[in-house]
């Protein structure tokens, strides 16, 4: 019984992301970024794995939606690792939301990680991922006393 | 996630899988709901600790106010059955403050620090019971032990009133013999009776059952070690459930000599049960003194 339940619950949340991510095209494709279908599949089932790795529930459509509509005007995202990148932003968001032990809301958040990307990593989505809450906080810090 | 046990075994086993299903997925709306509103809309996400605490809340919350009626989880909205619920227990929070007052004003002039602190710390209470996230929490110290413990499936603030009716009825009971009396048992029963982590109500009504079972003055409290023997003939080769009965006849004595209200009767007679393995292995190895005390 518990398990239809669960089953049920994750299949609700799996369709609300798909439909999302769809539509998210029609914003990032202005950019020309774009998610196939089995892309979507892949970030979807990404996600889920993400949230249990980090120790967190997720309820709803999901952040990449929100990763998108910030990132997609980044002048250092490419078509052709668009869904590597979504996926790693992805995990250092749930990992960076962990480590403020959400005291920063996810727009916020996102902005930091927006702002660090560009200007500290330039595009390099391993050195975000390598990076420290203090890190990501700092840059942002320059960033607006600038 | 681990799904709070009471309420989703009730949904299960009360209702069919379809209609289980339908609403264990409102439940599940209701979650996200909630957790929307304890993250002040902030955030798409949580710690999963912090939503399996949100869940034991809303389901704690829905199942004090449907009370078993698990039928009402079908047709009304889950929501507004949650506000009630707040209603419900803003009522109990008030007989709360009630009660710890109460307790605080029958307190037996015993010196017990754990007692003592347990009650003013209890006080902490209703500055912390964030009962619209955290329904199911106790958040304040409780270390006095009672001598009948407080079910371990009430919680929140059912658990904090129920603790406090048993205190008030161990405190009434306890108030029945002099102060100086039951001073001169506990120190016989603990000699630092003041700092350890003793309930002061029991070893006073062990007394008195043990004086009512051997005919001597209740109020006395004192049983002599030369009418040991005659308690110790009294459980040879006697069954746990024969054993039980002779003390609950006996606590029925006290009931009826102390003229006990029925709260106390009750709760008399449920300790003297819970007595009788100690009492059938103490008199088997003829030390029934250290159950039964002389001061």
């Amino acid at each position: 019984m518990e398990n239809d339940f669960a089953l049920t619950a994750l299949n609700m949340q799996k369709k609300q992301m798909i439909t999302e991510l769809v539509k998210c095209n029609e914003t990032s494709g202005q950019y020309g970024l774009t998610l196939t279908e089995n892309q979507i599949g892949g970030l979807v089932a990404h996600r889920f794995e993400t949230l249990h790795n980090t120790g967190r529930v997720e309820f709803g459509g999901g952040i990449l939606k929100q990763l998108i509509e910030k990132f997609c005007t980044s002048p250092f995202i490419l078509q052709e690792d668009y869904e590597y990148t979504l996926s790693a932003l992805q995990e250092s968001f749930y990992y960076f939301k962990n480590e403020c032990e959400d005291n920063i809301y996810d727009e916020d958040l996102i902005d930091y990680m927006r702002i660090y990307f560009d200007d500290a990593c330039r595009g390099s989505i391993e050195k975000l991922d390598g990076a420290t809450l203090g890190e990501l906080l700092e840059c942002a810090k320059k960033r607006f006393n600038h | 996630m681990e799904q709070n046990s009471d309420l989703f075994t009730i949904i299960s086993a009360a209702l069919s899988p379809d209609d289980a299903i339908q609403i264990q997925t409102r439940l599940w709306e209701l979650l996200a709901s909630r957790t929307e509103r304890y993250t002040t809309g902030g955030s798409s996400s949580v710690r999963v600790e912090i939503a399996e605490e949100l869940l034991k809340s809303i389901c704690f919350s829905i199942g004090l106010c449907i009370n078993g009626d698990v039928a009402r989880l079908k047709t009304e909205n889950l929501q507004e059955i949650l506000e009630q619920s707040w209603r419900k227990i803003e009522q109990q929070i008030k007989i709360g403050k009630e009660l710890l007052g109460q307790a605080r004003i029958t307190a037996p002039k015993i010196e017990n620090i754990s007692y003592r602190d347990t009650l003013i710390g209890m006080e902490q209470f209703f500055k912390r019971y964030d009962y619209r996230f955290f329904a199911h929490e106790i958040p304040c110290d409780i270390d006095y032990q009672l001598c009948l413990a407080v079910p371990k499936n009430l919680l929140g603030v059912e658990y904090f009133c129920e603790y406090l009716r048993r205190i008030i009825i161990e405190n009434a009971f306890c108030n029945r013999f002099l102060p100086e009396t039951a001073i001169k048992l506990l120190g016989k029963y603990c000699p630092d009776y003041r700092g350890l982590l003793i309930n002061l109500y029991e070893p006073i009504a062990t007394n008195a059952i043990g004086c009512a079972l051997l005919g001597l003055p209740i109020n006395s409290l004192c049983i002599p070690q030369s009418r040991q023997g005659e308690a110790a003939a009294m459980f040879e080769n006697l069954s746990t459930s024969c054993a039980e009965k002779k003390l609950r006849d006996a606590s029925l004595t006290v009931c009826a000599e102390l003229n006990l209200h029925p709260e106390e009767e009750k709760y008399l007679c449920a300790m003297a049960e819970n007595l009788a393995p100690r009492v059938i292995v103490a008199a088997g190895n003829n030390n029934l003194g250290n159950v039964f005390l002389e001061f």
